[in-house]
Parts: C-alpha cells; sequence; structure tokens
C-alpha cells in the first residue's frame, strides 16, 4: 500500500508548496501577518520594525531566527546601518530606495533579492535575516548566518598516534571551510543541495573537478535529486538513499570525521558528501579496502604501515571466524587439533553444562551488551562496566564452571579483533556475520564456515559502489591497485591513482625515489 | 527473490541440523590399542585418557590418568563397537598414538587387522605400531608410567628419541608396514615393547610413586616379519646393524675397543649409507657405501688424540667395528631368507630387468647375496678436552710409581 | 545486460575447471596406469590437453559479437548445431552431478562423518544456485579472490610434505608399466582437459578474445603442471602401494604433513584445494547449463531455469551414483568415452569446418 500511495503523496506535498509560491504582497504589514502566522508565532522568531531615513522615511521590518543568527552582525552592521548610516545615504540623489538600499547602506556580504513566501521562508529558516520594506514586492535575504557551534573539536573516533587531531563538526561551511583549505585547488568543485522537505537541510557534494569520474558525479547528482524524504538529520539518511545494493551488510559509503581522509579521498577522485547537523562526511564510491585502511597508514613508514595493515586483514578474519573455527574443532573436527591442545580442552570441557555452541553464542552476546552498555553510560560510569565484564563474567563465569576459560580467551581474543578496524560500520557488519559463521559451523563444521565465506565473497563480489566493483582491487584484480591494498608502497612508487575511480588524469605524482647526493 | 533463496537454503541448512557433531565432553580420546589373539578371537585393550587429571595443574588426585577397556570379539571392527557399550562415552581413535600387538598374535600373522585400521575414517595413519615382545599386548598397556602420563605417550617418545639418538628401533607407521608386507623386495620389521620387572605390581599407581618403578616398559629390539607373521627378534645389536644398512641412523654412540687395552666411544654425528645392488647371472652383489661424521665422547685409553695417525687408526677401528654390526646382521637376514633391508626393492630401482628374473626366487637370490662395503669415517672433533684424562693420569701414576 | 569478465579470469577460471575433481582422483588413476611413472602419465596429459585446449580454441573465431552458441550455428547450421549443444549439455550436466557428487561422499566420509552426503549436495547446490544467480561475472570475480588461496595452500602442501618425499618411490624411471604411462593419458584427459569444452561459452564473453584464447592456455598448463606436482608428490610420499591403497590419496598426503611438531593435522589444507576448485567447477558447469538451456528454448534470461535446473541436478546427483567405488568405476569406462566423442571428436570437426570455412 505504501508503494501505491507514494504518488499519491508526492502530488499533496507539491500543491502545498505551490499554494506557498505566491509572491510577496507590497503591504509590509500583509507580509509580516503572513509570515507570523506561517510560523505558528514562535517564539524564536523575530522581527524587528523600523524607520529608514528622516527626511522621507519608510517602514522597513527585519525578520530572523534567534539563535541561528550572528546577533552581532545584526545589531551592529545591519541595523546600525539601515537606522543611523542611513541618514547620511539620504543626501545622494538615488531615486529607487531599494538599489539605494543594496548598494549603499547592506553592509552584508552576500545579499539576495527574495520575491515569494517560498524563497523567503528558504532563507529565513537557514539563518538569514530578511528585510522588507513598505511599498514594495520583494526584500532582501541577508546572509547574518551564524550562531553558537563548539567549533573545531578533536577527532574522538578515528584517533591517530601521528597526523592531525582536527575533526569536522556539525557546521557545514566550516567543514567545506577544512576542506577548503587543505586542496587550494579551483578544480576543487563544489554544488549545494537542499534536501529534505522539512528540514531543507544543506548537502555539499566536493570533488575534484578533471579527476573524480563524471558518470559517478552525474550519477550522485541524480540520485541526491531524487531524493525526497522530510528528514535528513545525518549522513547515514543520504547513505542509505543513494547507496547500489539495498540488501547488504557491507557499507558501500565510507564515513568519518578527519578532514584529511575526505581531503585524501577527494584527491584520489572519490567525492565527498558534507551534510549539515553532522560531523560525519560521506566519502563514495567506497570500497572494502577502504575500511580497513586508516589516514595513517599514510603518516608512517611505508613498511610499518604495510606491516599494520597485514595486521588489520588478519584481525578482520579473526573477528569474522575465531569463535566459528573453535566451534566447528572442538563439534566436529577434533582430529585437527593437535592431541595435547586437545587434552587441555577436553580438560576445560568437562563438567560445562552448555554444549561449545550454545556457550559461545552466550559469552559473545554477553560481550555484545557489555560492549553496547560501555558506549551509552556516561563516560564516569563506564569503568564499572569493564569491572562487571573482567571480573564477573570473565573470572566468576569460569570458577563457577558455567563457561570454559578457553571460550573466554577465545570471546576476548575475538574482541580485540574487532577493534582494530579503524572503521566503526566494518566492525559491526563483522559481529553480526560471525553469529551467522557460528551458526554454520555448529551445523556443518568447516564445510559450513567454507560455504559461509564462499557465498560471502560472492556477495561481494556482486556489490558495487556507484558502479565501482566492492571488491576492487583483488576481484576484478589490478597489479597496479596493489600498490596500496595490504601494501602500502612508498610515495615515490605510487604514481598514479587507484584504478577505476577516476579513469583520467591519472598521474598524481612524479617524484623519483630519493638518492644520495651523488659524488660522495 | 534472491532473499528467499537465502532465506531457503539458510533454513535448510538449520534443519539439516548436526549429525556428526560431538561434544568435547561426550568423547574419549584413545590414545593406545592393543590387539591380542585369545582363543581365536580378538582380545582388543584400549587405553583412554581422562583429560582432566592429564591436563591438571594443581596436585594430581589419586585417580589414574589412563583407564584400559577390554573386549573380546570375532573382528576387530566389532570389537571397537563393542567398547562404545563398555565404555561411558564414544571413543574417538584419530589421536591414537601407538598399536601394541601380542606376541602371539603377531606370530599368527597380523594381515587380517591392516585392513580396518587402513579403511577406518577415524583412524588415521600415523600412529606407531609395535609388537609385545614375549607377552601380551592387555599387560603392556596395563603398565604404569613415570613421568608421560600416558603409556603410548611414553612409548611414542621412547621410540623417536632411541631412533634418534641410539638407532636401535624403527619407528614403523601403518602405509611403511602395508608396503613392506605387500612388497616382494623388503619384509617388515616392528619395534618390540618389552616390560622389566614385575608385571603385576606395575599396574598399581602405587608402582610410579617409588624412585625406581617396579616395572619399566623398554623399547629396545626389533622383531622380523616374514609377510605378516612375527618369526623372531633380533637383538639390540643387530637392530643397529640393520638401521645403518637402510641409512636409518642419525645419530648414535659406538664404543671401540682400543687394541692396547681400554675403550674409546665415539658419538655418531652423521651418518650416510648408500645401497648399491647389482645382480649377474643371478648372483646379487650389494655394495654399502657408509660414510660417518663421528666425534670423540669418552676415551678410557691410554692413547693420544692429538696425534694424526691414531686418528685415522681410531676411524678405521670404527669402521671395522660398523662393519661387524651390519655383517652380523646381514648374516642373520641371510640365514632366515628375509630379506629386511629392501635389497629386492633396491635392485627393482636399479636394474628393473634383472629383479623381474630373480623375483620369484627372491629369498634364496637375497641369501646368496655377496656383500661388500666402502667406509669413509671421518673424525671431526674431540671434545673439549685434547689429550684425554686417562692418559694423564696413567703418567701422574707412572710418576708416582718411579 | 551482457556479461565481461576479463582474460586473468578466464584463465583462473579454466585453472579451477581443471583441477576441480581431479585433482583428488588423478594420482590414483594416474599410478593405476603408469605404477611409479604415474607423473609421467601427467606431463604426458598436460600437452595432449593443451593440444586439446588448442583445437578448442580454434572453433572461435576473432569476432567478439557473437557468443559461443552463434557462432557453432554459424559455423555448423542451425539443427547440427542444437544436437552438438543438447549433446553437451548431457556431458556436462553428468560431470557436474558427478562432481556434486563426488565432494558430497568426500565430505561425508572424511570431514563430516555420518552427515548424509544428500545434505552436503543439497547445500553445495544450493550454493552454486546462489552463484549462478549472480552471474559469470561475480563467480570469477570470487574465483580470482580465492585463486591465491588456493596457489598457497597448494605450495604449502608441496612444502611440507617435502621432508617426508622419498625419491625411491619413483624410481625406476620408465622402467615398469611403459604401456600403462601412456594408456593412463586417456582417462585422466578424460576427466580433466576433455572436459573444458564448455569453457568456450565462458571464453566468449571475455573483453579481449585474444587474450582469452592465450587465458585458456596459460590456465590449462598452470593446471597441468599443478597435478603433475601433486601426484610426483603423492607417489614420492605415499608410495605407489600407498597411492593405489587410498581412495583420497591427497588427502592422506595432508595427513602426512608433520612440521615443526605443531603443524600436523592440518589436512584441512588439502580440504581448501578441493573444495573451492570443486566449488567453482560446479558453479561454471552449471552456469554453462543455464546458458545452453535458455539458448536451446530460447528464454530472454538464463535465470529463469536456474531453480528447476538445480533441483534436477539435486534429484539426479543423489539417485545416480551409488558410492565412491561406482564413481571410479563410471570414470574408467562409459565416461572415457563419452568424454572422448564430446570433447575431443566434435570439437575438433567443428575445428577443422572452421579452417574449411576461412580458406
Amino acid at each position: 500500500m505504501q508503494f501505491r500511495s507514494k504518488k499519491k503523496q508526492k502530488a499533496i506535498v507539491e500543491n502545498i508548496s505551490k499554494d506557498h509560491n505566491v509572491p510577496l504582497s507590497t503591504d509590509l504589514t500583509e507580509n509580516s501577518r503572513i509570515i507570523s502566522n506561517m510560523l505558528g508565532e514562535s517564539v524564536d522568531f523575530v522581527s524587528r520594525s523600523f524607520m529608514i531615513g528622516v527626511q522621507k522615511p519608510v517602514k522597513a521590518q527585519l525578520f530572523y531566527i534567534d539563535g541561528i543568527v550572528d546577533s552581532v552582525i545584526i545589531h551592529h552592521d545591519l541595523l546600525k546601518g539601515l537606522m543611523i548610516e542611513s541618514r547620511e545615504a539620504e543626501q545622494s540623489n538615488q531615486i529607487d530606495r531599494l538599489e539605494l538600499l543594496e548598494k549603499h547602506l547592506l553592509a552584508i556580504g552576500m545579499v539576495n533579492h527574495v520575491e515569494t513566501i517560498t524563497d523567503l521562508f528558504k532563507h529565513l529558516l537557514s539563518g538569514d535575516s530578511i528585510l522588507l520594506i513598505d511599498g514594495y514586492a520583494k526584500g532582501f535575504s541577508l546572509d547574518t548566518r551564524g550562531g553558537e557551534n563548539r567549533g573545531i573539536a578533536s577527532v574522538t573516533t578515528q584517533e591517530v598516534v601521528r597526523g592531525p587531531k582536527e575533526a569536522f563538526s556539525e557546521r557545514i561551511n566550516l567543514n567545506i571551510a577544512l576542506i577548503r583549505r587543505k586542496i587550494k585547488d579551483p578544480n576543487l568543485w563544489m554544488k549545494n543541495y537542499k534536501i529534505g522537505n522539512k528540514t531543507q537541510t544543506d548537502v555539499t557534494v566536493a570533488y575534484l573537478n578533471g579527476v573524480a569520474n563524471d558518470d559517478i558525479v552525474q550519477e550522485l547528482d541524480k540520485r541526491l535529486k531524487d531524493i525526497d524524504i522530510d528528514s535528513i538529520l545525518e549522513g547515514a539518511y543520504i547513505e542509505e538513499l543513494v547507496q547500489d545494493g539495498v540488501y547488504t551488510p557491507f557499507p558501500t559509503v565510507y564515513n568519518t570525521e578527519r578532514p584529511d581522509t575526505i581531503a585524501a579521498g577527494i584527491l584520489e577522485g572519490k567525492i565527498a558528501i558534507f551534510v549539515d547537523g553532522t560531523p560525519f562526511v560521506l566519502l563514495i564510491p567506497a570500497l572494502f579496502i577502504d575500511f580497513l585502511q586508516s589516514s595513517e597508514d599514510y603518516y608512517q613508514r611505508a613498511d610499518i604501515a604495510t606491516f599494520i595493515r597485514v595486521l588489520r586483514t588478519i584481525s578482520f578474519f579473526l573477528a569474522l571466524l575465531t569463535p566459528s573455527l573453535y566451534i566447528a574443532l572442538t563439534i566436529f573436527h577434533q582430529e585437527m587439533v593437535p592431541t595435547t591442545l586437545l587434552i587441555s580442552l577436553a580438560a576445560q570441557r568437562e563438567g560445562i553444562p552448555f554444549p561449545a555452541f550454545i556457550e559461545a553464542v552466550l559469552m559473545e552476546f554477553t560481550f555484545e551488551l557489555l560492549r553496547e552498555a560501555g558506549i551509552r553510560l556516561p563516560s564516569t560510569v563506564g569503568s564499572a562496566i569493564s569491572i562487571v565484564g573482567a571480573l564477573v563474567l570473565g573470572q566468576a563465569a569460569v570458577d563457577a564452571g558455567i563457561v570454559s576459560a578457553m571460550m573466554v580467551i577465545i570471546v576476548s581474543f575475538t574482541a580485540i579483533s574487532s577493534f582494530v578496524f579503524p572503521s566503526y560500520n566494518l566492525a559491526i557488519t563483522v559481529r553480526m556475520l560471525r553469529f551467522g559463521y557460528m551458526l554454520l559451523a555448529a551445523t556443518l563444521g568447516l564445510y559450513g564456515i567454507f560455504t559461509g565465506l564462499i557465498i560471502m565473497v560472492l556477495h561481494m563480489v556482486s556489490l558495487r559502489s556507484f558502479g565501482v566493483p566492492y571488491l576492487t582491487p583483488l576481484g576484478p584484480f589490478s597489479l597496479s591497485g596493489q600498490k596500496d591494498v595490504f601494501v602500502r608502497a612508498p610515495f615515490w612508487l605510487q604514481r598514479t591513482r587507484q584504478p577505476l575511480q577516476s579513469q583520467k588524469n591519472i598521474v598524481r605524482n612524479q617524484t623519483d625515489s630519493p638518492q644520495p647526493p651523488k659524488g660522495r | 527473490m534472491k532473499g528467499f533463496i537465502i532465506s531457503l537454503s539458510l533454513s535448510l541448512i538449520l534443519l539439516s541440523g548436526c549429525w556428526s557433531g560431538r561434544e568435547l565432553a561426550d568423547i574419549l580420546i584413545g590414545v593406545a590399542l592393543g590387539i591380542d589373539l585369545v582363543d581365536d578371537q580378538y582380545q582388543v585393550t584400549l587405553q583412554v585418557l581422562d583429560p582432566a587429571e592429564v591436563a591438571a595443574n594443581e596436585g594430581t588426585s589419586t585417580r589414574s590418568t589412563i583407564t584400559n577397556y577390554t573386549v573380546t570379539a570375532d573382528t576387530l571392527f566389532e570389537a571397537i563397537r563393542q567398547l562404545t557399550v563398555t565404555t561411558p562415552r564414544k571413543v574417538f581413535l584419530s589421536h591414537l598414538r601407538l598399536l601394541v600387538y601380542g606376541e602371539e598374535l603377531a606370530r599368527e600373522g597380523i594381515g587380517d587387522t591392516l585392513d580396518f585400521l587402513l579403511r577406518d575414517h577415524e583412524i588415521r595413519s600415523d600412529f606407531v605400531i609395535t609388537v609385545a615382545k614375549g607377552l601380551s599386548a592387555k599387560d603392556v598397556l596395563g603398565i604404569m608410567s613415570p613421568l608421560e602420563k600416558t603409556l603410548a605417550e611414553k612409548v611414542y617418545t621412547s621410540i623417536e628419541s632411541s631412533e634418534r639418538n641410539w638407532a636401535s628401533t624403527q619407528r614403523v607407521e601403518l602405509d611403511e608396514l602395508m608396503d613392506s608386507i605387500l612388497s616382494n623386495g623388503k619384509e617388515a620389521v616392528l619395534t618390540g615393547v618389552s616390560v622389566r620387572g614385575d608385571i603385576e605390581k606395575g599396574k598399581e599407581q602405587s608402582s610410579v610413586e617409588r624412585t625406581s618403578p617396579l616395572a619399566l616398559v623398554y623399547v629396545d629390539s626389533l622383531g622380523v616379519l616374514k609377510h605378516d607373521q612375527l618369526i623372531g627378534w633380533l637383538t639390540r645389536e643387530e637392530s643397529q646393524g640393520l638401521n645403518f644398512v637402510v641409512d636409518n641412523v642419525q645419530n648414535t654412540v659406538e664404543h671401540i675397543d682400543w687394541p692396547e687395552g681400554g675403550t674409546i666411544t665415539l658419538e655418531l654425528i652423521r651418518n650416510q649409507t648408500k645401497m648399491d645392488v647389482s645382480a649377474k647371472d643371478d648372483q646379487v652383489k650389494v655394495k654399502l657405501s657408509v660414510s660417518t661424521i663421528a666425534n670423540i665422547g669418552d676415551v678410557a685409553a691410554n692413547v693420544s688424540i692429538r696425534d694424526l695417525e691414531t686418528l685415522s687408526e681410531i676411524e678405521k677401528h670404527l669402521g671395522d667395528k660398523l662393519k661387524d654390526l651390519m655383517q652380523s646382521t646381514i648374516d642373520v637376514a641371510q640365514k632366515e631368507q628375509i630379506d629386511i633391508f629392501g635389497f629386492g626393492d633396491q635392485l627393482r630401482r636399479q636394474d628393473p630387468k634383472a629383479w623381474t628374473a630373480l623375483e620369484k626366487n627372491w629369498p634364496e637370490a637375497f641369501a646368496n647375496a655377496e656383500i661388500s662395503y666402502d667406509m669413509l669415517i671421518e673424525i671431526r672433533q674431540s671434545g673439549m678436552v685434547t689429550d684425554p684424562f686417562d692418559r694423564e693420569f696413567q703418567k701422574k701414576l707412572d710418576e708416582k710409581k718411579n | 545486460m551482457k556479461e565481461v569478465i576479463s582474460a586473468k579470469q578466464f584463465a583462473i577460471l579454466v585453472f579451477m575447471n581443471t583441477l576441480g575433481t581431479a585433482v583428488v582422483f588423478i594420482p590414483t588413476i594416474a599410478t593405476r596406469y603408469g605404477g611409479e611413472n604415474g607423473w609421467v602419465t601427467l606431463i604426458l596429459s598436460s600437452i595432449a590437453g593443451l593440444a586439446t585446449i588448442f583445437i578448442y580454441i580454434k572453433i572461435l573465431d576473432n569476432n567478439n559479437q557473437l557468443n559461443f552458441f552463434q557462432i557453432i550455428e554459424g559455423l555448423v547450421g542451425q539443427l547440427i548445431a542444437k544436437v552438438i549443444f543438447v549433446l553437451m549439455f548431457l556431458f556436462t550436466y553428468i560431470s557436474a552431478i558427478g562432481n556434486v557428487w563426488a565432494l558430497s561422499q568426500f565430505i561425508s566420509l572424511q570431514i563430516l562423518m555420518e552427515t548424509p552426503a544428500e545434505i552436503i549436495a543439497l547445500i553445495t547446490l544450493l550454493s552454486s544456485l546462489i552463484a549462478v544467480r549472480y552471474g559469470i561475472e561475480s563467480i570469477s570475480r570470487a574465483c580470482e579472490i580465492f585463486f591465491p588461496f588456493t596457489i598457497v595452500s597448494l605450495v604449502l602442501l608441496t612444502l611440507f610434505v617435502l621432508p617426508e618425499a622419498r625419491m625411491e618411490n619413483i624410481q625406476p624411471i620408465m622402467q615398469f608399466q611403459q604401456a600403462g604411462t601412456f594408456v593412463g593419458v586417456i582417462p585422466v584427459l578424460a576427466i580433466t582437459f576433455l572436459e573444458l569444452f564448455y569453457m568456450l561459452v565462458i571464453c566468449t564473453s571475455v573483453n579481449n578474445r585474444k587474450a582469452a584464447k592465450k587465458a585458456f592456455f596459460i590456465g590449462g598448463l598452470l593446471a597441468g603442471f599443478s597435478m603433475t606436482i601433486v601426484t610426483l608428490a603423492c607417489i614420492a610420499v605415499l608410495g605407489v602401494g600407498g597411492t593405489l591403497r587410498h581412495t583420497y590419496p591427497i588427502y592422506v598426503l595432508g595427513q602426512n604433513i608433520r612440521f615443526a611438531n605443531f603443524f600436523e593435522r592440518i589436512e584441512v589444507l588439502v580440504a581448501f584445494i578441493w573444495f573451492f576448485t570443486i566449488f567453482f567447477k560446479v558453479c561454471t558447469s552449471i552456469y554453462f547449463l543455464n546458458r545452453t538451456g535458455q539458448h536451446l528454448f530460447n528464454f530472454k534470461s538464463y535465470k529463469v531455469i536456474t531453480i528447476p535446473l538445480t533441483i534436477f541436478a539435486f534429484a539426479s546427483a543423489i539417485t545416480n551414483f551409488l558410492s565412491v567405488l561406482s564413481d571410479l568405476k563410471l570414470i574408467n569406462s562409459t565416461y572415457v568415452v563419452f568424454a572422448l566423442f564430446i570433447g575431443l571428436i566434435i570439437p575438433f570437426i567443428l575445428a577443422v569446418v572452421r579452417v574449411f570455412k576461412k580458406t
């Protein structure tokens, strides 16, 4: 039913907005009444009437929404200019008052004309101030956006040892500025969208013109324009509405709060999507390997970075498969465990009331609970959780003979492995899939795990992120792409950008490998 | 649609359940299997572990770490199945380390037992096969062993270490045994396990609580099989000789009697024997080229080993010793017409045509084979001292006398 | 949408398809005919196999537009082409269900004891159904990802059993059973290279026809080499007797790994090779079956027949083969004749027709 009525709903929405698309009236009182009514006389709505000029005073009214405007600008630059300095401007023999205002009195960077109610609201609600003059059916929208924000904070989700610590914040223009500051190239193009019928959220798409794949830019433009939703409160809304595959546990859009990661992505030919109101910026197309890489890989020496990447890849498999391998080996394939290890495992399992699978699921589940509780709790109570987890569930459960010590080791090991990922959303995916693998292991042993792996890989290779195969450059394999996958080659070896993301203008580096000075 | 297929397959997987799943706590880990012949029936003794006891960290309790179950049945497979009735849990044989045949069964022939061992999917072929020398397998498995917690582990490791450091045993596994039994050009040998001491008392826990246990299991000789029947035992020296011939010596110790009195003991650190078998007019010629590197380990004779001539004399004596060792084994084998060295197989590799002609009468041809030796001995190091203590000691004695 | 794969992926698919099943049965078959010279049989078979591939690629022209079915129809006319397709369909069908059943038997015997082989067959077929519905692009990409694992486990297997290998076991070289060494080539060829005929269908999906033909060779060469190495390892480690005695000698080879006292009991390595290769072989052959079915019945998309075909294949797999023993018997008799006819004689005639049409 929902599908069928979608068109109807859309028509209704359009009708409403058409009604509002009425031109402004020349009567200031009338305009003021309409605006005030439509906002339901909300408390944060401020309207200030005043007179411009002394000799030939004219009634004017300034509207703005308190809290999202920079009040200093309004008081000092705007009102002062209009009410006091207008007297001097009267001396000139300008005929048209509007032109006079715009050219001489409005000491504001960005001034737009508004002629309809819809237009007016679009600006008003974004933090602009609206100036209407009696007798004119049009007015000005003045850029007074501002208000409180928490400034540039430091990174909280993707910490690095070496590298910039600044993070994006909730204000889109600040976020864009952070990128602009890193990439001083006129080819860094940005396009603005207002998405969300109610929220009118600012969404900005940024890419490096000439490097980014034009097809992907156009495809994204189309998908963004197709969005018809009430609200966009976070980047995740956009992510879910523009991604390729719908039924997949794997993330196909990358998100980060690190400006350096976004800048690096843009320079590689990817496209960044800024969404107002969230410190997380999206990056497309996102490949699987992106989620296993951290910006610090490029700030550490190449060999160290390679080592860390290999470590991370191993940890991906460990986090995914350790409990299921344990289940498979202890339930089905005891002959594959070395004898001494098997004896010690068997000794631990004596007297444990649960089958190995139930025990594993129980412990993994407990761990997930602990983890989730640890995130939601205020940080002051957070340490209590770790005490409860370590003492009660680890020590006491083993001592009481409810779970085996090996199981606790397995669960902790898996947990540590899953914390290695630089990207939180892949970690969640892995956690979720882990339970599936445990189920497969408990029913079909290693064969189940193998089958699961094959199906997972088949699914992954069938995924695409904006047309780019998800497992590039592993499948389809590309040798030149391997320079920045598991191995992070030194910069002087990475002369071209990753293939498939940008087809043209792929040379990015022409530095030769450093040599010791000649003649020594 | 995709979702439908995935959920369908998932539910099928789930519904299929787990047929072969066994919890670790539900299985008995069998580590040793003993097979005897009692009244024309197989008497099977299975040694299983009590994991809790084996892995226990804090002080051992009074329970034994191992338990033996014995059943009797007409066929081996039946016997193993019957064990399941006797034991509290399902028997799991993949971790079998040791197989012991009772001597009686071994003399009757072990061939009938091999097929099951090879065919059963649970049994891997990496356990060692031994014969209980002069007693039943059940008795051997009953002996408590000190240090190692199970007898199986003890025998397994002592065969391994004696093969490596003493060269008196051979580690024989299933596939090798099968090959030897089936081949016309080689007969099989099996390591013998014997018990010294009081067998009955050795079965009690109290035995291992003493500093010198009441009964100990020894692994020190090889039994010779003709086809699949045990026909006799080689002595320790003969076993060593066999190992020298078939190039199965890694490290061993040999002593030589010094003509002027006293002994010199040498450690053979590397040994390689090359077998060269040829045949001309039904006369088989075997040439054994032995190259050995030895260290001087213990000199209890009045001799200066700084002297190069003395060294070469020692080398010569060692060569003769090794030659004697091998020859005595070959003599025994030729007398019994049993080719335990695989000369026949080697002939097959080197001169297939001659082998085809000789194959039928190989035991006779083997018995008449001419053996020649080519010894190459090299002494490398003389330990941490140059001149032996004995010599200095003698000097002192002489001085005192004077 | 036309699916396109790269030549590299095609080479890997050829490799997997040649190795699937074969890698397990080949050592026994070759050794039965050739004794110690089993590995020589494999070298000869690889050469003969490459010659077969040469015949196969002669059938295709360099026109990238037409697919395999259209090419054959252009060559011999609609009617004969349809007969050939039906024959190929039957042959591949038998080989596919045979492979599924062999895999299921192996798993239920060695890995999941007591689990009925029927369930394993069902799960394998269902996974391949998913794969086939994802399309050949996904299959070949997944293949590409598992390929390194297959190669690494092959290399590790060979390296790990190296200390156990005894060169005496392969001596004397070419002294006994010379005739058998050559005769053995036929059954070996039948279950390896002659089954590759259906790969031509995938060959026409490769973006570059010339490179695809080269890739066909490379894949075949690599597979032949791997099989020779495996057979050599089996004979050297297990001996002729051991190789013949065991149903799955390569698995026993894995059991023989004893490395650093801890890396033992890792037959899983072998299961890896075996499982991945056979799975992709099953996927590719079922993909071929679907494509042929689509062409014969003029369906718009092959996806409509995937599900019924899988159900049929499952039913025939669990009813048509009795045991491993009858499998081996089939491989050695009827199947060889069938394979020679469809895998060698028909392609040869087609290649000859192609050569004549050109001139």
